[in-house]
């Protein structure tokens, strides 16, 4: 099995100097994949003869010196919510165990279309919200750090093989921290960028007006040249933002953080969600950092967590009953247990309270942009804890609280949010901080993850193989 | 699309106690939520067709 895994930076130079080929990079993450996969789980579908395929199609491309793009030659795998052309895509349920799309979703096509070589399709909780469950088509996937403890969800399987170095790209969809929580518990980073710059055509939807689409890369810069490939509108998604960002993703990320203003919630770590002190210490050594690169950290107060919390579970399950009422209602026993329980939860909620929730969402966006003026970005808890025992998580109450993640804000106001890693335990298992910013300043945010991982050595400690 | 032919059966004892369960924790969300009325229009509450949307974009 080969050793040398690849970052999309380190790969793309690789093959633009002729030190490796499309077809070298398919056939090493296809032996990791056979080697180590097993264990994990993380994908429900390997395509192998597609990647070949396209990997050929690459390299042929580059011999006759035309540059497909971004990713030419660089393996990735999508998140099983992602549709592909005349490839199985089930949402890791067994309700779509036969569903084999027409046409592949934008994000799909653009990653292809820019080089990218697909290699399978990824584990997911059920649905994008179910939790790890036995009762699925498809096994769990496993925290390659250590295979008894939780991936986080709902982008398992994209968490785990990015921390394995299976492929350098996966992508992720996050409705309420499922790009961020995997990223925070597998030690990759993770960006939801503002809502409707990335196209969710094609992708399994779970609630409308929270879902976001966004990669899971090894490093803050693979995660920025991903959006420099699949941000921008498409004209489909009704929620697209008009324009992808100017300038791009990548290019600023290298000008550092000196002089720029970053607000911290302390609130949420030291007092609305109670976490362990060795994730608190991770947050306050992160804080150091940013202010060794020239940061100025001030403090910044938002309505207490569970507020954001609230707000957006009642929305999420609202819109996601709406979608699946009528298959909850036919084919009950094609769900697992905790999707079906979830999702039915959603017949709780009346339409006055869908009305007060929604007013109350605006109230809450505006107070975060009011508390966010003038401010580059926003660093906050992530995980408040290192990713659980997967067996302690998997039973019931299947409805319960959030433990110990810090998702919501970001999501119910549609702001950029990424996860980067920012130690470990003594255990060994990840830890996490999260740097957010103002809506449509994606770049700010991923040029303040950049300039921490390139100050602190966590990039350099892989998964025991 | 057919569905596959692999349903288990719900048990429906079972499912209700989970329901109720379930429930209870949304209940616990719900009250959360502030219950201002509202007498006066806001942005949630208000249609907007189409055309003037539009219309109020391209700055009408």
């Amino acid at each position: 099995m080969s050793t040398r895994i690849h970052t999309i930076a380190s790969a793309a130079r690789a093959l633009a100097a002729g030190r490796t080929t499309a077809a070298a990079l398919v056939e090493e993450s296809l032996e990791r994949i056979a080697a180590l996969d097993p264990a994990l789980s993380s994908f429900v579908l390997v395509t192998a003869d597609h990647a070949r395929k396209a990997a050929r199609a690459a390299d042929a491309a580059r011999k006759r010196g035309r540059d497909l793009g971004r990713l030419h030659g660089v393996p990735f795998a999508l998140k099983d919510i992602y549709g592909t052309a005349g490839i199985r895509t089930t949402a890791h349920s067994a309700l779509l165990l036969r569903n084999v799309p027409r046409r592949d979703s934008t994000v799909a096509a653009r990653l292809s279309a820019a080089g990218g070589t697909m290699l399978g399709k990824l584990a997911t909780h059920e649905f994008a919200t179910g939790g790890p469950a036995y009762d699925l088509p498809f096994p769990p996937a496993r925290n390659p750090w250590n295979r008894a403890h939780f991936t986080g969800g709902s982008s398992s399987g994209s968490g785990a093989a990015v921390a394995a170095g299976l492929v350098p790209l996966a992508m992720g969809s996050d409705t309420s921290g499922s790009i961020r929580g995997p990223a925070a518990f597998c030690g990759v980073a993770g960006f939801k960028p503002t809502y409707g710059l990335v196209p969710r055509t094609g992708v399994v939807p779970l609630a409308f007006s929270l879902d976001h689409c966004g990669p899971l890369a090894w490093t803050v810069e693979d995660c920025a040249l991903a959006m420099d490939v699949i941000a921008g509108p498409d004209g489909e998604d009704p929620a697209e933002a008009p324009a992808p960002l100017a300038g791009g993703f990548a290019r600023g990320l290298g000008r550092g953080i000196a002089g720029m203003r970053i607000g911290v919630v302390r609130h949420f770590h030291e007092r609305d969600v109670e976490g362990d002190a060795v994730a608190v210490d991770a947050i306050e050594n992160s804080l150091k950092v940013l202010r060794r690169l020239g940061a100025r950290i001030v403090d910044v107060k938002l309505a207490p967590h569970a507020d954001w919390d609230a707000c957006v579970r009642v929305l999420l399950y609202a819109e996601a009953y709406a979608i699946h009422e009528r298959d909850l209602e036919e084919n009950p026993g094609l769900y697992a247990e905790i999707t079906r329980t979830r999702l039915r939860s959603g017949a709780q909620i009346g339409g006055a309270d869908v009305i007060h929730a929604m007013r109350w969402r605006r109230q809450l966006c505006d107070q975060y942009m009011r508390a966010t003026e003038g401010l580059d970005a926003v660093v906050c808890a992530a995980a408040l804890g290192a990713a659980p025992r997967i067996d302690d998580i998997t039973g019931r109450p299947y409805f319960g609280t959030r433990g110990k993640l810090v998702m919501a804000p970001f999501s119910l106001t549609g702001a950029p949010s990424l996860v980067v890693c920012a130690g470990f335990t003594p255990d060994g298992l990840p830890l996490a901080i999260q740097v957010a910013g103002r809506p449509f300043d994606d770049a700010k945010v991923l040029r303040v993850g950049h300039a921490y991982e390139r100050a602190t050595p966590w990039r350099e400690r892989r998964p025991p193989a | 699309m057919a569905r596959p032919k692999t349903a288990k059966r719900v048990d429906p004892r079972r499912q209700a106690m989970l329901d109720r369960e379930a429930a209870a924790a949304m209940r616990e969300l719900i009250a959360r939520i502030p219950r201002r009325q509202p007498y006066s229009a806001e942005p949630e509450l208000v249609f907007v067709p189409r055309r003037a949307r539009a219309a109020r974009k391209a700055g009408a």
